[in-house]
């Protein structure tokens, strides 16, 4: 990629004077491949699954319908997802606290024009850059207004995650359709 | 002024122009200089050039952006005009190269600044998100020294292609990377603006090259609009992925086993479990398919359609699977994401529907919970 400026000197210069300005160490990605993270996740999610069926069990079973059911059940994996973040990232925040509050936040009446430096040509051309982020910080929970290096920092914790979460949910849903397929071995033993 | 459209090779009528409105706007009496004309002053600028060009590429300062802007835009940068050109006309007079060093070099200080706060009002006006104001200035000034292709602004006049083809070859002596350096360096000396827009640039570009990493299929991609696209494309197919799965464990929730949670965590097996669990995985493909029938054809993602691929030719032909189909529809994601996906669904499967040990035996590895590993 040639996007960075320089080499050595004033990259280092940056880096230094970047980590005096602000001591946060960049969050490490690996957690989210390890085995053991997968599999608290995994038992975490299967906890949430456990309730959610409760639920719709105790609940009008008509009222259940598979829509709301998976809506469900896919809120019960995220929180559980954000849960293992331990709230250091600002999604997992966002969606620990944020679930309820997002349905009566949304209704905004039109977005406020974002009022940059004074700068009148820039608003008239909003470079390309910006819109996207900002479709970025739409798509992650919880970023709406983050500026471009934060948001590239969330953005990264949450494409880790969100691929533990699919490994751990296809697992799972792997391990549940072969158990909840054992009483009908017969027909499916045809073909094969 | 038309005589001084003739004679000129170089460095510009329109400095000419702009720095004799310059004077008349100050009413420096210098101005008196311009009846003698393009001739006098060429002659001497000229030379002067060509040292100036000496000097700039040994001390490289500031002064490389005098001359790198001479060959920029005009409007911006006449402010800034006046203290260069100034200076660069009283040692036309004297003829003194010294002079001009200092002179420049005293002026290019301050007139750096300024001419920073034009560069990135006209990058922002002109680059439209381009990887950075500095650097956009650069490279656009690069692509007018280079000479050929249109300049990006229509406003400037044809004759700038004269100037810039000549310039080219004085500028190329200036090594492009220095130029970036040397801003950066005087940058920080005087500007803390540039300062934290430098370092904020440089993070935006180390947290791309971590997505880089991590966004399968960006590593032929650069730029930060297409790098920001692929992202979003990953982020959205991740997000469809989780709904699917959810619906799917929706769809398989009510026929959930309390046992299910002795497969995870690393607690004893359930023996029932156990004996449960290896007949029935060979059926999960069909499942799979099933369940992919049921959810419909929501997904169109790569995930789905490897999954479609795998599961039509191996559940009705089991004897005809090869290794050479799954790798294939392994290669084709090329990604470790899909990988690890698929090698869970189906590795369990073959391995147990066969008996035999294939290849992707060792691939699953430490993928699969250990407790049904030690199940095959």
């Amino acid at each position: 990629m040639t996007i960075s400026n320089g080499d050595g000197d004033s990259a280092a210069k940056d880096g230094r004077r970047e980590r005096k300005r602000k001591r946060r160490a960049e969050p490490s990605l690996v957690k989210w491949k390890t085995e053991g993270e997968q599999k608290t996740y995994s038992s975490k999610l299967i906890e949430a699954l456990r309730r959610v069926r409760r639920s719709s069990a105790t609940g009008a079973a008509s009222a259940a319908t598979d829509h709301s059911r998976s809506r469900a059940v896919r809120e019960a994996a995220d929180r559980a997802l954000a849960a293992a973040a331990r709230g250091r990232t600002r999604w997992s925040r966002a969606i620990l606290c944020g679930r309820t509050l997002k349905r009566r936040v949304l209704p905004r009446a039109g977005r406020p024009k974002p009022v940059g430096p004074a700068r009148a040509a820039e608003r008239s051309k909003p470079p390309a850059l910006k819109t996207k982020a900002r479709v970025l910080g739409r798509l992650v929970p919880g970023c709406r207004k983050l500026p471009l290096p934060s948001l590239l920092e969330e953005v990264s914790d949450y494409i880790a995650a969100l691929e533990m979460q699919i490994r751990a949910m296809s697992v799972i849903a792997e391990a549940l359709s072969a158990v909840g397929g054992a009483p009908s071995p017969a027909q499916t033993e045809g073909p094969m | 002024m038309q005589c001084l459209r003739t004679p000129l090779s170089d460095l510009s009528v329109l400095e000419r122009q702009r720095t004799r409105a310059e004077w008349q706007q100050q009413g420096q009496e210098q101005s008196d200089y311009h009846p003698y004309d393009a001739d006098f002053c060429m002659q001497n600028l000229l030379p002067v050039e060509t040292s100036f060009r000496a000097l700039h590429s040994c001390s490289g300062g500031g002064a490389n952006e005098n001359h790198g802007n001479v060959h920029g835009s005009n409007d911006c940068f006449s402010n800034a005009w006046p203290d260069i050109v100034s200076s660069m006309h009283c040692p036309v007079v004297g003829a003194a190269a010294s002079v001009e060093e200092t002179s420049v070099n005293a002026s290019s200080s301050s007139s750096s600044r300024k001419r920073k706060s034009e560069n990135t009002r006209r990058s922002k006006e002109n680059s439209g998100g381009s990887d950075g104001k500095d650097d956009s200035n650069c490279k656009r000034i690069k692509e007018e020294t280079g000479g050929g292709a249109a300049p990006p602004e229509a406003k400037r006049p044809n004759k700038r292609k004269e100037e810039s083809a000549d310039a080219s070859k004085e500028n190329d002596k200036a090594p492009k990377s220095d130029y970036i350096h040397v801003r950066a360096r005087r940058g920080q000396a005087t500007d803390s603006h540039s300062l934290a827009e430098r370092v904020r640039r440089e993070r935006i570009s180390q947290r791309m090259k971590y997505l880089q990493d991590l966004v399968p299929g960006c590593s032929k991609i650069t730029g930060k609009a297409g790098m920001l696209d692929e992202i979003i494309n990953y982020v959205q197919s991740l997000q469809r992925q989780v709904e699917f799965l959810s619906m799917k464990l929706a769809a398989v929730n009510p026929m959930m086993d309390i046992n299910i949670d002795s497969f995870f965590g690393g607690r004893e097996i359930n023996p029932t479990c156990k004996s449960g669990i290896i007949p029935m995985i060979g059926m999960s493909s069909e499942l799979l398919d099933q369940s992919y029938l049921q959810f419909g054809s929501l997904q169109h993602d790569m995930f789905m359609d490897s999954l479609d691929l795998l599961l039509r030719p191996n559940v009705n032909p089991p004897a005809a699977v090869s290794d050479t189909s799954l790798g294939s529809c392994l290669n084709v994601n090329g990604s470790s994401v899909w990988n690890t996906n698929l090698q869970n669904v189906y590795g369990v499967e073959f391995q147990l529907g066969r008996g035999t040990a294939l290849p992707f035996q060792s691939l699953q590895g430490n993928l699969l919970p250990n407790n049904l590993k030690m199940e095959m």
